[in-house]
């Protein structure tokens, strides 16, 4: 178990910038997500921290020790490959023990240490068995005992769950979060999927284009997106952002755009008089109230379409040249008839603020900030 | 009881695969005839050798005498031998060498890479003959001719190349990953290479030195234009002596060709299984 740490590393091949002046910190037995769309660096950056990538520039620790220099064997990670990586030509028991016997460890410790893995992953009665003649799930718990058998300082993986189908790959995704939870190990995830992300990380780093948008905790992540990206990248279906000016008459003020006319938290007044004529106004799909009819204090449109999922209901209203989703419970949904002119309320202090021009959050006074506004304003 | 709608379909699929076995039982015999044809007529009496019309079967006064008189009065053992040596050698070489070619090829980045690609498969664009008379120069100032190092050398320099296409073809279609993940295991480069890349390969390293191994143990020209000494020539060199200029011992001919042709059918049969494997694994990514 140790910690890691990213000072100001770039990656950058000969036709593509791959990674920006990322700075990271990781903490001993943390579990940190990387997520971001794909060739946002994510993998690029785990991929340097276990040394199968220089880093152009920066420097790279795991513990004390600076690592750029130090070839992938010596830096005593392990890592999950997206397609596994087990040698097909090797038993089960062959892969799991591979790393110990490149350590020359002594045949009783290996045969104690692949039996207590295997047990812990129920793999026992498949140790003779191939890669080839296990399933998916199999394949990927070989994979991750064969990481784990080596107590090695870091775990990394690289989307470890992609190639599972949908059901499998919830019930792995809480194996894998019970197993570093017990171990403890310090890990670094990568995925594209923000879900994962949220269910698994005790902190989650959003990359986009190279460049980190925002490290914090997923709660935190989900409730104080640093800018347009996170907020859109993060939960399904994303944030909502519609476009308004501030309008004021004598002590009041309003937030009014295409599909919006709701009076202005008092506290976001200042910052954004100062944000210029126009800016977004962002609230999730679960933080809209139904209030009726189209009213003054509301967000508002014509119902476009209309998706039962059973256990909630998702509506799509459109005004102007926007549209926004609103996630309502299945007997308010039931009331809603597509072409309907509907109103919604949202509580002011769950609306969020951005710059028109560059996305960045614009921070109001009360509402919580990111942990890492100075990444994101770099 | 069994409709008539039953046991159609059954009559015509057994009648299929009749058909089928037929065909694969023709093919066969077209391919296999004429070993069968060089057998008997090796221990056909001479005198039956040119009847007309001739007999498919062997002849009840059959002979081995031609297989006794091939060891005891020509030096048969000696150029099976050389050949044995020559055509290991280089398919051993030809791998070796081939395999560290195609690993660099498929797995570093560097200047150059496509242009030396390009140069392996420009060596086999210029024919044999071509290249004979300056490799006949070259090979004589260094001292090379009627040598069979030299000669070994000569097939090298054209089977190399072959060899290192074949084998990245195979390298290419080993994941990376896997490497990658002996590499963090805390295997270095060269365990890697021996525990995962050629381990993997093997069915591709067993084609491989195959067909260098076929391809030397035939070739002729080569050997004609290098080697001199009948002490050193090799089984097709000895082959063409028999060739007379009043006559021709042909049950002899037949019953050396028998013989020179028994390694490399063992060697092909022995490995063939990765011979079909190695092709197709290759042919997928290649």
């Amino acid at each position: 178990m140790a910690t890691a740490r990213l000072e100001n590393v770039t990656k950058r091949y000969p036709d593509q910038l791959a990674v920006d002046r990322v700075n990271l910190s990781i903490e001993k037995g943390e579990f940190l997500v990387l997520v971001g769309p794909s060739g946002c660096g994510k993998s690029t950056t785990l991929r340097m921290i276990a040394g199968l990538e220089h880093a152009t520039e920066g420097r790279i620790w795991i513990g004390d020790r600076l690592v750029n220099h130090v070839s992938a064997r010596d830096r005593d990670v392990a890592m999950v490959f997206q397609n596994y990586a087990l040698y097909p030509h090797m038993n089960v028991q062959k892969n799991l023990s591979y790393a110990l016997r490149l350590r020359r460890v002594s045949r009783s410790e290996i045969d104690t240490r692949v039996r207590r893995v295997a047990d812990s992953l129920d793999l026992t009665r498949l140790l003779a068995r191939k890669p080839g003649q296990l399933s998916g799930g199999q394949r990927q718990r070989v994979a991750l005992g064969r990481a784990i058998i080596r107590e090695p300082k870091i775990f990394l993986m690289d989307e470890p769950l992609s190639n599972l189908d949908a059901k499998l790959r919830v019930q792995t995704r809480s194996e894998i979060t019970q197993l570093q939870r017990n171990l403890g190990i310090t890990t670094v995830y990568v995925t594209h999927d923000q879900s994962e992300a949220m269910t698994m990380g005790t902190r989650i780093v959003v990359m986009k284009d190279g460049r980190i948008q925002q490290i914090d905790p997923p709660h935190q992540l989900y409730r104080y997106p640093a800018n347009t990206f996170v907020a859109r990248f993060i939960g399904t279906p994303p944030m909502n952002m519609v476009t308004c000016r501030l309008e004021r008459a004598g002590e009041t003020a309003r937030l009014v755009g295409d599909c919006a006319n709701v009076p202005c938290p008092e506290t976001a007044r200042a910052p954004l008089a100062a944000a210029g004529e126009t800016f977004i106004v962002g609230f999730r799909p679960e933080d809209i109230k139904v209030s009726g009819d189209i009213a003054n204090d509301a967000f508002g449109g014509e119902v476009i379409a209309f998706e039962d999922l059973g256990h909630e209901a998702l509506v799509t209203v459109s005004a102007g040249g926007e549209q926004f989703i609103a996630r309502l419970a299945p007997d308010i949904g039931e009331r809603v008839r597509l072409g309907d002119r509907v109103g919604f309320s949202v509580d002011s202090a769950r609306l969020r603020f951005f710059d028109r021009e560059t996305g960045t959050a614009i921070v109001t006074k009360g509402v919580g900030q990111s942990g890492n506004q100075e990444i994101n304003q770099r | 009881m069994r409709s008539v709608e039953t046991v159609g379909p059954r009559i015509t699929v057994a009648a299929g695969r009749v058909a089928f076995a037929a065909a694969v039982l023709l093919l066969c015999s077209v391919g296999v005839f004429p070993f069968y044809w060089m057998f008997v007529t090796s221990i056909r009496p001479s005198t039956e050798i040119f009847e007309f019309p001739p007999r498919v079967l062997p002849s009840a006064d059959s002979v081995f005498t031609p297989y006794l008189t091939l060891f005891e009065e020509t030096g048969l053992a000696q150029w099976l031998w050389n050949s044995a040596a020559v055509s290991i050698a280089t398919a051993f070489f030809a791998c070796l060498f081939g395999a560290m070619a195609a690993y660099a090829l498929s797995r570093f980045r560097f200047r150059g890479r496509e242009a030396s690609q390009v140069a392996l498969l420009a060596t086999q664009m210029f024919p044999a003959i071509l290249l004979a008379l300056p490799m006949f120069i070259f090979f004589a100032q260094l001292g090379l001719l009627d040598s069979l190092f030299g000669l070994s050398l000569a097939y090298l320099a054209f089977l190399i190349p072959v060899a290192a296409v074949l084998l990245k073809a195979f390298f290419d279609a080993i994941p990376v990953e896997l490497e990658e993940a002996s590499l963090i295991d805390g295997a270095s480069r060269i365990q890697t290479l021996f525990h995962i890349t050629l381990r993997l390969s093997l069915p591709g390293l067993a084609s491989t030195f195959l067909f260098c191994f076929i391809i030397s143990w035939d070739e002729f020209l080569f050997a004609r234009i290098f080697i001199r000494q009948p002490d050193n020539w090799t089984v097709s060199l000895g082959l063409a002596s028999f060739s007379g200029e009043f006559v021709t011992p042909w049950d002899q001919v037949m019953a050396a060709a028998t013989i020179i042709t028994l390694p490399a059918a063992v060697i092909f049969l022995a490995l063939q299984r990765y011979l079909v494997r190695g092709l197709t694994a290759g042919g997928i990514k290649g």
